[in-house]
């Protein structure tokens, strides 16, 4: 019988010293895991101003067409939000690319990451499907693939040419900021935000010329002037996500004028 | 070693040499020198999406469209026509490159290193203007419109592959709308509002009709003029109200009705299954809880209930008893 | 020849039971097959509501299997070796109830076969993460657990003595095995409520205690459930005995932490109607008056935590076995009602993220495939249960287990074991 006791003492002992050795290591690896944002030489912003943008949603075609995305998909939603004088203002949404983004944190395989230059980016390869970054997501920015998308895209080629693959059903998917066509334009040598070639397809697009692109660290560019120039707000500020895309809001003098 | 065994090494060996230079020989074949690109077949093994757009469109047609062709061969084929109706026409040599408007017409000449270079795009009216800013265009009156002015550019509202007006997707229909009014309502949003309550609308008159009205010059059915301007002027009134310019007689409506103007064209996705209020309680968990209340209150009442059923069928029994004593 | 067949297939109630589950089994088979083939888009599921009856499934699976580690570690940490038969139909019903959730899990992840992408991929910073890792390491434990169980089969005693001498020598880890089960069930339990807890964009599920109503009812229901197996099982076949006296004494404690989990529970929800909070006053307003008005007061309060309370706690109603029975499966259905109510209600309340927009609701309900993959999922977990019952003698409380008792000698003298 005491035999069986010291044996037993000697497990609880052994376990008690296992489970400290892990929550020590855990401890460790926690802090040294850095989900924290990103921190690259160049920190890419979006600029919508609302007193330009007409609501016309080439925006939303020019991004389905150019990330083939399903027609059913709209990465860049353009909403209403009030009226200013007796124009409708508009909200074009697309990813906010947050600082500290809800869905990198709680992606339980890290298929939601940041990139150094601040986009939250995408891997559809490691990504199970289980839709928390989704629950997670306060701007509903995400769509998942509910059905596999085959057949033509209507948006091709009339409003751009697609750059990227095709995501596969049981993935969500969200705005990247184009990335490929900013990582191309910069290996080329162009500018993203000034070269229409290095600049995401939605910005491009916009006839009024409502959206702007830039890098916050340069204040030369169109993004920093602009925020330096005007006033401008963020979606949900008081989540602390720290949004990328910023808006100007609609001024009654600078709306549209009535032709 | 076994005889057997050498003889299947052997073979082995042999079996790999010969699939191994098949496939040397095979993957040699693909990849071939590329050619110079620059001509519609050679863009079209990539771009396989605009073939069909483009062939079928104004620019592809440029050259071969048969009143063109007609007018061209009367005037004595001068090479002006051409300077337009092909690619790359060389007026000294009097040779072009290719029939109609392809690619490298406006995309300019190929990188080498192409697909990795993108092509060159030039998005400005300017490229455009290379052969639109004839007179027969309009070209003077986009230049004083108001979109040309805020930075607008023909591609705006033009695809230029398909040489044709873009279309936006109305909202709720799979289709993309083919009244060319869509467009302007796509951006105007607020002045489309109030115009289907008019009596222009009800007419069947359209923006286009208005505001991007053809201005005839001569009765060449190849070149006439939509106003680029688009500013409604005295002649687009007059194309219905000319009669009633000096006297109050019934206008002569010339367009044909079209599509109700959708008040919001914006293709939106908002899902019909959003509610400004949560729904109400169901009523199956109000008959659930009923049910529930009267099992407990049946279970309650029911030996009272049983006594008064004994009590009325003992009272029963005692007057048929009385009864059939009597 | 037929003959023989016709005596072989007797039409008993079990014959009736074992149909009748495969039945919803194949269907759900059927079902469940077609949403691999077609894709999510055959639920009701939609980007504003991802999580679905699934997802329930899932949670309340993991909270009813919690008996397991709960009665474990009060059996042979606590040292009450008393309930050690009741420990072992925990410890069975914990197996299947973990075995559910992966069966829903894998249902309802976009990409099935890239489950295993949690254990090669680690995100230490998310919870979902952290629950899986648990999970699956839980799972091993609950497979060791539930060793000595299965070595009750009769089959595997004649034809593998050996191998079923092997795991019924298990059992001689059971202390370890239940501070691992432990240590991994804390984890996870609290962090299923903390991986709501933690999203700052729903004002409704954002708040510390989130984790605490997680394992609390966790414990509640699982103790429940398995007490509620126990004794149903014993009034329908002869094969599962049970001493009523230690099935009393653990209901009366059920009844005191129903105590402790209703304050949580109440002053959770009181607490929201302090002040209007945008996103958690509509949420409750849900709970309280919208569609789960009476999924929240009838089944989560009153039936699941009031009712049994009191039942449990006033002795005449907890002897008498009917009333004792239904307290204990009306808290186990309470459970699941508040994983219900947590999950969806957390959901259906749109939080606007465009300035001045107001709090929008959308609807939830779940499609035909989703019920009758769900009643798959359960009748499977039933149907585990019976074939323990059955076969493994898994609801025995006359089977003490003395392994775990048993001195090494190398005499040939008799020992007598006090």
């Amino acid at each position: 019988m005491s035999k069986q006791t010291i044996k037993r003492r000697e497990f609880i002992k052994l376990t008690a010293v296992g489970l400290a050795v892990a929550a020590g290591t855990r401890a460790v690896t926690q802090t040294k895991a850095s989900g924290d944002a990103p921190h690259g030489k160049r920190q890419w912003a979006m600029v919508i101003d609302q007193s330009k943008c007409t609501g016309c949603n080439y925006c939303t075609l020019a991004c389905q067409a150019h990330n083939d995305v399903n027609p059913d998909i709209q990465w860049n939603k353009v909403l209403e939000n009030g009226v200013v004088g007796d124009q409708q203002v508009y909200v074009p949404r697309p990813c906010m690319h947050c600082a500290k983004a809800p869905c990198v944190e709680v992606c339980p395989v890290k298929a939601s990451y940041y990139r150094e230059d601040g986009i939250v980016m995408m891997d559809y390869d490691r990504c199970i499907g289980c839709r928390y970054c989704q629950i997670a997501c306060p701007y509903e920015a995400r769509s998942f693939n509910w059905e596999t998308f085959t057949g033509d895209n209507p948006a091709v080629p009339e409003w751009g040419t697609p750059e990227v693959d095709r995501r596969p059903r049981g993935v969500p998917e969200k705005c990247s900021f184009c990335y490929q066509r900013i990582d191309r334009g910069l290996s080329l040598g162009l500018t993203p935000g000034v070269d229409a070639d290095a600049t995401s397809a939605c910005v491009v697009v916009c006839p009024t010329g409502a959206r702007l692109f830039g890098d916050l660290n340069d204040p030369e560019s169109s993004a920093s002037t602009a925020l330096r120039e005007n006033a401008s707000y963020r979606l949900r500020e008081n989540l602390g996500t720290g949004p990328r895309v910023y808006y100007l809001p609609a001024v009654p003098e600078a709306l549209r004028v009535e032709v | 070693m076994n005889v057997k065994l050498e003889r299947l090494l052997i073979a082995l060996i042999f079996a790999l040499l010969a699939a191994g230079v098949t496939l040397m020989v095979v993957s040699a074949q693909e990849g071939a020198n590329a050619t110079a690109l620059g001509f519609t077949q050679d863009c079209a093994v990539c771009h396989t999406e605009f073939t069909t757009t483009w062939q079928s469109g104004a620019h592809g047609t440029a050259g071969s469209d048969p009143i063109f062709v007609n007018e061209w061969t009367k005037q004595g084929k001068p090479g002006a026509c051409l300077v337009c109706h092909t690619t790359g026409y060389d007026p000294a040599t009097a040779t072009y490159k290719a029939e109609g408007v392809t690619c490298e017409a406006c995309h300019g000449p190929a990188p080498t290193d192409h697909p990795k270079s993108p092509m060159p795009v030039n998005r400005t009216t300017d490229l455009c203007g290379q052969c639109h800013s004839d007179t027969r265009f309009g070209w003077q009156d986009w230049k004083v419109s108001t979109h040309y002015q805020r930075g607008m550019d023909c591609a705006t509202c033009h695809d230029p592959h398909s040489a044709s007006l873009k279309k936006v997707p109305v909202s709720g229909t799979e289709n993309a709308a083919d009244d060319v009014s869509q467009l302007c309502i796509n951006c105007h949003q607020e002045n489309s509002m109030d115009f289907p309550y008019t009596s222009h609308h009800q007419k069947g008159v359209s923006c286009v009709d208005c505001h991007v009205n053809h201005l005839e010059d001569g009765d060449r059915t190849a070149h006439t003029v939509p106003d680029h301007s688009f500013n409604a002027n005295l002649e687009s009134c007059n194309t219905c109200h000319s009669l009633q310019m000096h006297s109050p007689t019934e206008a002569t409506g010339a367009t044909e009705a079209s599509a109700p103007i959708p008040a919001n064209a914006t293709a939106e996705l908002r899902l019909s299954s959003i509610t400004p209020e949560p729904d109400a309680v169901s009523p199956v968990g109000f008959s659930v809880l009923a049910g529930m209340i009267g099992l407990a209150g049946g279970m309650v009442l029911a030996p009272w209930l049983e006594r008064w059923h004994r009590h009325l069928s003992k009272h029963d029994t005692e007057e048929s008893n009385e009864q059939t004593n009597h | 020849m037929f003959k023989n067949l016709r005596t072989k297939t007797s039409i008993t109630p079990w014959t009736i039971w074992l149909g009748l589950m495969g039945l919803i089994l194949l269907t759900g088979l059927v079902s469940g097959i077609l949403v691999f083939w077609n894709g999510l888009v055959m639920t009701n599921l939609s980007d504003l509501v991802p999580w679905g009856l699934w997802i329930t499934i899932d949670l309340s699976s993991i909270a009813l299997g919690a008996g397991a580690f709960s009665l474990c570690a009060g059996v042979y940490l606590f040292g009450l070796k008393r309930y050690q038969p009741i420990a072992r139909t925990a410890t069975f019903i914990g197996l299947i109830g973990y075995t559910m959730a992966t069966l829903a899990l894998i249902l309802d992840i976009g990409k099935p076969e890239r489950f295993w992408h949690s254990v090669v991929y680690w995100n230490t910073h998310s919870l979902l993460w952290e629950v899986t890792m648990c999970v699956i390491l839980y799972l091993t434990v609950l497979v060791f657990e539930t060793m000595p169980i299965i070595a009750n089969l009769e089959w595997l005693r004649k034809r593998l003595p050996k191998i079923a001498a092997l795991m019924e020598g298990v059992h001689h880890y059971a202390p370890f095995l239940a501070i691992l089960g432990l240590g991994l069930s804390s984890l996870h339990q609290s962090s299923l409520g903390a991986t709501y807890g933690v999203i700052k964009a729903r004002p409704f599920w954002f708040k510390p205690e989130m984790s605490v109503l997680f394992m609390f009812s966790a414990i509640v229901g699982g103790i429940s459930l398995t007490l509620f197996a126990t004794m149903l099982s014993s009034r329908l076949t002869k094969r599962a005995k049970i001493n009523d006296v230690l099935i009393e004494r653990v209901a009366h404690f059920v009844g005191y932490l129903l105590i402790g989990y209703f304050y949580f529970r109440a002053w959770d929800a009181l607490a929201t109607t302090y002040t209007y909070d945008p996103g958690r006053s509509e949420g409750l307003r849900l709970l309280t008056k919208g569609p789960f008005a009476f999924n929240f007061w009838i089944v989560e309060m009153l039936l699941g935590m009031i009712m049994p309370m009191i039942l449990l706690l006033y002795k005449p109603t907890r002897m008498n076995p009917f009333w004792r029975m239904l307290s204990l499966m009306l808290v186990a259905l309470g459970v699941v009602a508040f994983r219900w109510d947590t999950n969806i209600a957390g959901q259906l309340v749109l939080m606007p993220y465009l300035p001045g927009a107001a709090i929008a609701y959308t609807s939830y309900r779940p499609s035909l495939i989703e019920i009758l993959t769900g009643a798959a999922i359960i009748s499977y977990g039933l149907t585990a249960f019976s074939l323990g019952v059955k076969y493994l003698r898994v609801v025995d409380h006359t089977l003490v287990e003395t392994a775990h008792e048993t001195v090494h000698v190398n005499s040939t003298e008799p020992v007598t074991i006090s």
